[in-house]
């Protein structure tokens, strides 16, 4: 007899998913969310990893296939002859001979920048029009029948429209950038029309090609969200760039060079000295080409490299993340199953007694219960490993979409998905692994004394006394179980990481990029020329001088000395706080406004420079331009997108030795520009202050989306998290619910006690929720903040409100679930269960 | 006019595609004052006529009068008003909320009725000879302890009937009467009617009157040991009724037989 109840015992213990369905509350719709944290966990998890993957292939399919120069040397618009620049590569090549960082070969280019005219809908009159788009031209030697050897433009086929791209025979074919082709609508066989030095020019476009410097798809560095069809990009054959611009055949602006090997370089994003020996020739670079009278170049090795170093900084970012998402995402999830299988336990208290009493080994409750995080997470991992593919096709290409790098392939990798499913099994286990440990642990005769729960702490029961005895109830089973609230509140902490984090984290981020274009830039258009041949910007300044508000400015790369980080040195006619006196307005977050003419010249650096150089008000700085070393001291720190340093044109350009090099190249303009002519300046390109926030924000709504959908995945997760609990504490209520039902509490009466309980969850809730959301996108921004990418984070009190309130309401919403559930209870069926 | 007047109560409920009768036309006065016990066995249908009492639960068939009043049996809050303003309710397992001490039990249930009063409050604590325990939470009370605090809690509210489904289920022998004394003292005080379930036949020399129930039917209804000189002499009343109901019917029937045989008799001389 007693062998065959302990039969029907085991046989109940067998069934731990049948009992899971059975005995928790509302059981299918928990099960439900667990499946579905797992689900979105594991999958989320297994899209990032892809995504880094992939990611990470792209920069090293680019490295491979474009043969990436290792070191470069680039004018910033004076042409220098090919000779000179070859002698300095043969010169280097001398000392690295028989090294193991020998010279494999160099090669010359031609830089051009100026226009495109190309037809747009203008976006108030919904016309077509012409406009003038700045357009960098790549002149390349194709006279050995290639398309340049070093930093290749990489040609792309277009499936879709069976277009097969080669490279140009002739001086009247061009390549265009892949960008170009997608964004202007420009295909294989079309004509298209460039300005080049103010004469328009025709040429056929023969293919598309993605290249190094053009991956993250910017005119320059200030310009942080590519906009659509905003600027272009040509790789044409060098000689007939150079027959346009009317210049000697031999000018080249930039010497390309391939070291032997892939030898290491420095990373930006790391205190560490990755690549001395290619700091070395860096240096030994620059003073052959000193040697040879090419002095107003910048060498720069790979890391120089601003679009590709990006997209690894970036890549290298989501490597470090991704981990702490697994971690976060499972973690949430296996604490809301250990919560609930903490209360199943509770719950079938008696029974495990009972078993426990007949003999039942331990081991056999432990795998019992054990079985029920098995269980569903491996039904939750096998759904979630084809979602985390879907999710991963559709994060690589939102995200490379997003920062303008076209995707190369996304594929599918088993080990990672193994590894994930690993991960979250084994998480889940030994989460799962508390509360079944503790159903082998119960007492049989502790559980069937049934004596009543535990009172409230003494502190608590006095903190709580003098309120009416049902606030107090409330109050007081919020507190009854401290470790599974406890848990809870860890467990939205967690799942806020990554929402609260990403609401601050995006919230800054818009108000950041929206302040820096819109407060810092007061000029109404930027005309950028070549320093050298700047005649005709000049003559036409001249002409518009009274009509027109005019501001000269140089801006050049450099780096701070001992660095290698390339920063830009902008000298200004004038400083100010507003913008009203001139055109770019200087956000000080730290000191003054530098005066001219100190003895050491006075500069303010952004914040960016002032982090990761380490250097602060007062500190004293060089930074090399070219060749020459600037010194300066720091006397503010402002507020910029680009690593910068700023100061006087009048001090920048004082010394002697800076004279070839310290050159007005931009020109600021404000008033009315229309019939100016200031579009058709020879050798110059125009942009506009409001195209530029016109594509800001029209980029920044198109990627809202994914924004969007990353904040409903962390909010459904934070949601479940706080519902689970919630759910729990009603059903343990229920009980005691019944009874006072019994004894005639009304459904107000009955909310009243069930809203104090759902506002102190709740409060308790925003509270941690904003916390872990503040401190997470500080910490996501210590982690992603890179050299080339950092700004900082500012608590937008708006969003943290706003985070304090859904998790309030998400808390109270529960109310009149509960209420719902008593109204539809067996009450004296509900009131007898005081016994279990 | 009775205090609460059951007519023709049935409670059936589906229970495997089969119809069964909780409650079948029981008919029920009971008058103010009056401490009924409710003895039967399990499944006896006693609990679902504490239900249909108490408004928990909807009676198939009959009808309900509280002090002359319909009881209402469909919509649920106001069910619960009824029992807010009308009855006390004592749990087999006390039902104690655990977080709150004796006095804030007491004091919850008097908040629920509107009618929070500390003093009064303890005064129900002390009247269950609960003298400086109010501030204990249950798990610091015996069994014994708890259940008066229940007892407390149901008289807080000053209620017009109090119910208690086997209230001294989950004690022993010694402290099960303790409490019945303590109720039936309590009771008799405040004049409150008391229906308490029980399978303890040893409780009946606490009650007024002890009702048998069985299937769904009232078998007897008797004076309990407990009963007062009124009460007993009600119940010697409606056993006299009875009886004479019975006497009479029998002689009727007897002289209608009578008649039948010489009525027959004259028709066959005919």
């Amino acid at each position: 007899m007693r062998l065959q109840l302990l039969r029907v015992l085991r046989s109940q213990l067998s069934r731990p998913l049948m009992r899971w369905g059975i005995r928790l509350p509302f059981p299918n719709m928990l099960t439900c969310l667990f499946v579905f944290l797992i689900v979105f966990g594991a999958g989320f998890s297994l899209a990032m990893a892809e995504h880094t993957r992939n990611g990470g292939m792209v920069y090293d399919d680019f490295y491979e296939a474009t043969n990436l120069a290792d070191l470069s040397a680039t004018s910033s618009g004076k042409a220098y002859p090919h000779d000179d620049m070859m002698a300095a590569c043969d010169a280097l090549a001398d000392i690295r001979a028989n090294t193991s960082h020998s010279i494999t070969q160099c090669e010359t280019r031609y830089l051009h920048k100026e226009k495109s005219p190309v037809m747009k809908e203008n976006t108030t009159t919904k016309e077509m029009e012409e406009v003038l788009i700045p357009t960098t031209f790549h002149g390349i030697d194709i006279s050995d029948g290639s398309f340049g050897h070093i930093s290749t433009p990489w040609l792309v086929d277009d499936q879709n429209e069976d277009d097969v791209s080669r490279i140009p025979i002739i001086d009247s074919e061009v390549v265009i950038d892949w960008h170009v082709h997608l964004e202007l609508d420009v295909s294989i066989g079309d004509e298209m029309e460039f300005i080049i030095k103010g004469e328009r020019v025709s040429r056929t476009v023969v293919g598309y090609a993605n290249q190094a410097r053009h991956l993250y798809y910017v005119p320059d560095s200030s310009v942080v969200i590519p906009g659509e069809g905003e600027f272009v990009v040509v790789y044409m054959p060098m000689a007939g760039l150079l027959s346009d611009l009317g210049t000697d055949s031999q000018n080249r602006t930039m010497l390309l060079i391939d070291v032997n090997g892939t030898p290491d370089y420095d990373l930006q994003d790391t205190l560490i000295e990755e690549g001395p020996e290619l700091r070395e020739m860096q240096a030994e670079l620059a003073a052959a080409l000193n040697e040879q009278g090419v002095r107003n170049v910048r060498v720069e090795d790979r890391s120089g490299i601003w679009s590709v170093e990006l997209l690894r900084q970036d890549i290298e970012g989501s490597k470090k993340s991704q981990p702490l998402f697994l971690g976060v995402l499972i973690g949430v999830s296996a604490l809301t199953m250990a919560i609930s299988l903490d209360r199943l336990v509770r719950r079938q208290s008696r029974e495990i007694a009972v078993l426990a009493s007949l003999g039942t080994p331990s081991s056999q409750i432990l795998l019992s219960y054990l079985s029920v995080p098995l269980v569903l997470g491996i039904v939750g991992t096998s759904i979630s490993i084809p979602f985390g593919w879907k999710m991963s096709e559709e994060l690589t290409l939102w995200y490379f979409e997003f920062i303008g790098v076209p995707v190369v392939e996304i594929q599918h990798h088993n080990d990672l998905a193994a590894m994930t499913a690993l991960l979250t099994m084994a998480i889940l286990l030994i989460f799962g692994l508390y509360p079944a440990w503790r159903a082998t642990r119960l007492k049989p005769l502790e559980v069937m004394r049934q004596q009543p729960g535990r009172p409230p702490s003494r502190m608590m029961a006095t903190f709580t006394g003098m309120l009416p005895a049902s606030i107090s109830l409330g109050i007081r089973s919020t507190f009854r179980r401290p470790m599974r609230l406890g848990a809870t509140v860890v467990g939205l902490g967690l799942a806020m990481v990554l929402v609260g984090g990403t609401m601050i984290m995006v919230s800054s981020m818009e108000s950041w990029f929206s302040s820096s274009l819109k407060e810092a830039e007061q000029w109404d258009a930027r005309v950028m020329f070549n320093p050298y041949d700047s005649d005709d910007v000049r003559q036409w300044s001249d002409a518009a001088n009274d009509s027109i508000e005019q501001e000269w400015v140089l801006a050049a790369p450099g780096n701070v000395s001992g660095d290698a980080r390339t920063l830009w040195i902008f000298a200004m006619e004038d400083f100010s706080e507003d913008g009203v006196e001139t055109m770019h307005a200087s956000r000080l977050l730290e000191g003054r406004l530098p005066e001219p003419g100190a003895e050491v010249h006075e500069a303010l650096v952004d914040h960016g420079v002032a982090k990761f150089i380490g250097v602060g008000v007062g500190d004293n700085l060089t930074v090399v331009v070219g060749v020459f070393p600037l010194e300066m001291q720091i006397v503010g720190i402002v507020d910029e997108m680009t690593r910068s340093v700023w100061l006087y044109y009048s001090d920048a350009a004082a010394p002697a030795e800076a004279a070839d090099i310290m050159v007005h190249n931009i020109l600021y303009l404000r008033g009315n520009l229309t019939d100016s002519g200031v579009e058709d300046i020879p050798g110059a390109s125009v942009s506009y202050r409001q195209d530029s926030i016109d594509a800001f924000e029209k980029s920044w709504e198109s990627q809202q989306i994914g924004f969007k959908i990353f904040l409903f995945i962390g909010w459904s997760i934070a949601i479940a998290v706080l519902l689970n609990t919630l759910m729990i504490n009603l059903t343990e209520h229920d009980t005691e619910f019944a009874t006072l039902r019994i004894l005639g509490a009304s459904s107000v009466r009955l909310s009243v006690i069930l809203l104090v309980e759902s506002i102190v969850i709740g409060l308790l809730g925003a509270v941690v929720g904003v916390l872990a959301s503040i401190l997470t996108a500080n910490a996501m921004m210590a982690s992603f903040s890179t050299w080339a990418w950092t700004f900082p984070i500012s608590v937008d009190s708006m969003a943290v409100v706003m985070i304090g309130v859904y998790i309030l309401f998400a808390a109270i919403v529960i109310t009149p679930v509960g209420i719902w559930r008593i109204r539809r209870m067996d009450l004296v069926e509900k009131a007898k269960e005081y016994a279990d | 006019m009775a205090l609460i007047e059951l007519n023709g109560i049935s409670r059936l409920y589906e229970t495997g595609g089969e119809t069964v009768a909780a409650l079948n036309g029981v008919n029920l006065n009971i008058e103010a004052g009056e401490l009924v016990l409710l003895l039967g066995p399990s499944g006896s249908g006693k609990t679902t006529l504490l239900n249909v009492i108490s408004a928990l639960d909807t009676p198939t068939d009959g009808s309900y009068f509280f002090d002359g009043q319909p009881v209402p049996t469909s919509k649920v809050e106001a069910m619960a008003k009824f029992r807010r303003q009308n009855v006390g309710y004592i749990f087999q397992f006390f039902n104690l909320l655990s977080d709150l001490t004796a006095l804030e039990n007491v004091m919850l249930v008097q908040e629920i009725s509107g009618k929070r009063d500390k003093a009064a409050a303890m005064q129900a604590l002390n009247s269950v000879g609960l003298e400086g325990l109010g501030y204990r939470f249950p798990s610091e009370l015996s069994g014994g302890q708890q259940q008066r605090v229940a007892i407390a809690r149901s008289l807080a509210k000053q209620p017009r009937i109090l119910l208690g489904d086997e209230p001294t289920g989950n004690l022993d022998s010694e402290t099960s009467a303790q409490v019945m004394i303590v109720l039936a003292d309590a009771c008799r005080r405040q004049g409150v009617t008391a229906l308490v379930v029980t399978h303890d036949v040893a409780l009946t020399k606490y009650a007024t009157r002890v009702i048998k129930i069985d299937s769904g039917k009232i078998l007897s209804d008797e004076i309990g040991g407990g009963g007062t000189i009124r009460g007993k002499a009600t119940s010697v009343a409606r056993d006299v009724a009875r009886d004479v109901a019975q006497v009479t019917g029998e002689a009727v029937s007897k002289v209608k037989q009578v008649i039948d045989v010489v009525g027959n008799a004259l028709a066959a001389d005919e």
